[in-house]
């Protein structure tokens, strides 16, 4: 567990001899009878412990009111460092609390620290006489930040400004510019993005990846099979559900990656489900959840594995129970990463390494490059524009493209700038191809290079000289020898090549 | 909303310090100024706060001379290669010529006057314009919220669509040419300070925009 700042868990009354086994695991546990149903009152406790981040486990618990993360601020504490749950909730008795605690325990453990880039202030609409007689009246909310150092903008990615619902994020003068007030932090930015520059706390692989294996910890909680169900950040989970649902909050299931819910199941979940969004008024969001949803259930049928995984049906049905899963905790870190790499894991985890198939479909994160060898002149602008390098370009004494699949998100930044799109030189589809995952980075396209007969400096790849010479018509025929063996600078020092007259100097 | 816009209009004004001349009498008022940020405990509950802290420590501690140095290193005022410009003609693409012009006329227009010698484009000139209009929307809560929602859409277009285009690039070349630290630190503050204030005046604009 991250050593950064002291973590504390509150309890309220119910929560006694699971203090004892928190403090038993080395975790700072305190019990605050007075907080059921109220975890404003274990607030006292942590803004006057040293602790910088903690869970509240309360019964009935809710988030904390506008007033406590005031309070909480008062007292220079970060809010969005303190977690609250309620681990009654469905019923189940000891074990399943103690999962549910230990998986918020090992969450905020993995949360990315919140930084002032990560606040944006919005007006509280509900506070007391004395919350608003106190200065200031804001109050603060997550958004996400960008780490420049990972950003691609520069290059021309500017996927996150196409994930964004709400426009609130714009790539300008190649920079990424955030509208924090508009942000409703709904996490698809940070899905789209292929370097993990944005990071938004609440929303991170790190601290899924951190939750979604504790609840899954064999040696916590009791034995029979569970399941994983995303839900977004303010739902609370339902009493009806079965109890073998341990809830993972996201920002929003909107803007959850296909790989968390693939991921899990490498980890020995039973299965994984997508409640229904609760952000307010979002088809979107529960439009682009069912469609990952259903990409997920096409890779597992690839795989061989049992569509129910990715389970469709009501919550109140237990998760599907397949005892052929690999056992938990065998797997390392990669598995929630964002991109088609994971997905190369979770498929070995799931169906070991002759993975084969390939799955078509919108919600894809990872894309199929073709390139036709016949028309592509091999001019290497798409690799220039590839904002995860899964395209690269050399020329020496051969133009060559590459392609690694395992980098390829599939965006198409690649056809605008293709000079012969409309030839069909390269194509993309969105495609998870298991096959091209497994064998790796290949080259898609080779060709010679024509050689200046005065300098030996390199010309240009055959195939474009040609396809230059075609361009021309009748007069590139005249044109064509001095073209193809003269480069640019002899051909220059030469005054062209020709005369006035049009006779050919070299 | 005043006590908000008087805190507002104490910050900008000590940012527009931060970037003048630090000769002996500003920096025993930065040193001053800065030791009551550090100490009042109002200012640790915004979010910018804690990008301030490293430079209030800075300015709190720092022997006049080091300050000094710093400051003649970082924008070198005889033009040396790498230093950084307080201009923001060095970063913007229009012209300087329209650019002041387009700066006067807006100061005008809020009844603000610049004093010293600097040029129209400088940091603290922006910064001072924008702690009076600050001032002035302070005094239009009180009476008319209409009209004080009027300032905050002025301050908002003045930051979105002047200062904040620049001051990134502003704050990146301070961070690689200081080498003591407390222009980064500068730098930090600056950013973050205008970032929150992009988000703020958003807010206070329309509140519906972020009511949550």
């Amino acid at each position: 567990m991250s050593a950064e700042g002291e973590l504390l868990v509150v309890l309220c009354g119910h929560g006694r001899s699971l203090a004892a086994w928190l403090s038993h695991q080395g975790i700072m546990a305190e019990v605050v009878p007075a907080s059921c149903a109220a975890p404003d009152r274990a607030l006292e406790l942590l803004a006057s412990s040293s602790a910088t981040r903690g869970v509240v486990a309360v019964c009935g618990g809710q988030d904390l009111s506008e007033e406590g993360r005031l309070d909480l601020r008062r007292a220079g504490k970060e809010p969005e460092a303190f977690l609250v749950v309620d681990p009654w909730v469905p019923p189940d008795g000891e074990a399943r609390a103690r999962l549910v605690v230990w998986g918020a325990v090992n969450r905020i453990a993995a949360r990315p620290a919140v930084r002032p880039s990560n606040l944006t202030p919005y007006l509280p609409s509900t506070l007391s006489r004395r919350a608003l007689l106190q200065f200031p009246p804001l109050a603060y909310r997550v958004v996400p930040r960008v780490e420049p150092d990972r950003c691609r903008a520069e290059q021309g990615c500017t996927l996150c400004e196409a994930a964004c619902p709400v426009g609130a994020i714009r790539v300008q003068g190649r920079r990424v510019v955030l509208d924090r007030a508009r942000c409703t932090a709904c996490g698809a930015c940070v899905e789209s993005c292929p370097s993990q520059a944005l990071v938004l706390p609440g929303h991170s692989a790190a601290e899924v990846a951190a939750h979604v294996r504790a609840v899954l910890d064999p040696a916590v909680g009791p034995p029979e099979p569970r399941g994983i169900v995303y839900t977004c950040r303010r739902m609370q989970p339902d009493a009806a559900w079965h109890p073998a649902w341990f809830p993972v909050p996201v920002a929003c299931v909107g803007g959850l990656a296909v790989s968390w819910i693939l991921a899990p199941l490498a980890l020995g979940a039973a299965a994984v489900a997508v409640a229904p969004c609760t952000c307010g008024g979002s088809d979107r969001a529960d439009r682009a959840a069912d469609e990952r949803a259903e990409f997920c259930r096409r890779v597992l049928a690839a795989l061989g594995v049992a569509e129910e995984r990715v389970h469709t049906a009501s919550l109140l049905e237990p998760p599907h129970n397949d005892r052929t899963l690999p056992q938990p905790g065998v797997y390392g870190e990669g598995l929630f990463a964002t991109g088609p790499q994971a997905l190369l894991a979770i498929g070995h985890a799931l169906a070991g390494p002759e993975l084969a198939g390939e799955v078509e479909h919108p919600a894809s994160p990872a894309g199929l490059v073709e390139i036709h060898p016949a028309v592509c002149t091999g001019c290497g602008m798409c690799a220039g524009v590839c904002p995860t390098s899964a395209l690269s370009f050399q020329q020496e004494t051969e133009a060559v493209l590459w392609w690694d699949p395992a980098r390829c998100v599939g965006c198409e930044a690649c056809i605008p700038v293709c000079p012969e799109r409309e030839r069909g030189a390269i194509q993309v589809r969105r495609t998870l191809h298991l096959g091209e995952l497994r064998k790796g980075k290949r080259e898609l396209y080779r060709e010679p290079v024509a050689r200046c007969v005065a300098c030996g400096e390199a010309i240009a790849p055959n195939r474009m000289l040609e396809r230059v010479v075609s361009l021309l018509g009748s007069e590139g025929e005249s044109y064509r020898r001095v073209l193809t063996q003269y480069c640019s600078t002899c051909r220059a020092l030469s005054g062209g090549g020709y005369t006035v007259d049009g006779e050919a100097k070299l | 909303m005043k006590t908000l816009a008087a805190v507002r209009k104490a910050a900008y004004r000590f940012l527009a310090s931060v970037f003048l001349y630090p000769d002996a009498p500003r920096r025993n008022q930065l040193r001053r100024v800065s030791r009551v940020f550090l100490a009042e405990p109002t200012f640790r509950q915004f979010a910018f706060f804690r990008a301030w802290v490293p430079l209030l420590e800075h300015l709190s501690n720092r022997s006049g001379r080091a300050l000094e140095q710093a400051y003649v290193h970082v924008f070198d005022v005889t033009g040396a290669a790498g230093a950084c410009s307080l201009c923001a003609s060095a970063y913007l693409e229009s012209g300087p010529g329209s650019l002041v012009m387009e700066l006067r006329r807006r100061f005008l227009e809020a009844g603000f006057a610049p004093t010293g010698r600097l040029p129209a484009d400088h940091l603290s000139v922006a910064l001072e314009y924008l702690s009076a209009l600050v001032g002035s929307e302070g005094e239009a809560w009180g009476t008319d919220g209409v009209r004080a929602r009027e300032v905050v859409r002025r301050e908002r277009q003045f930051l979105v669509g002047y200062l904040r285009p620049w001051v990134c690039d502003l704050c990146a070349c301070m961070r690689r040419r200081d080498v003591v630290g407390v222009y980064a630190a500068a730098a930090d503050a600056l950013e973050e300070f205008v970032e929150h204030e992009v988000a703020l005046t958003s807010v206070l604009e329309d509140p519906e925009l972020a009511r949550v």
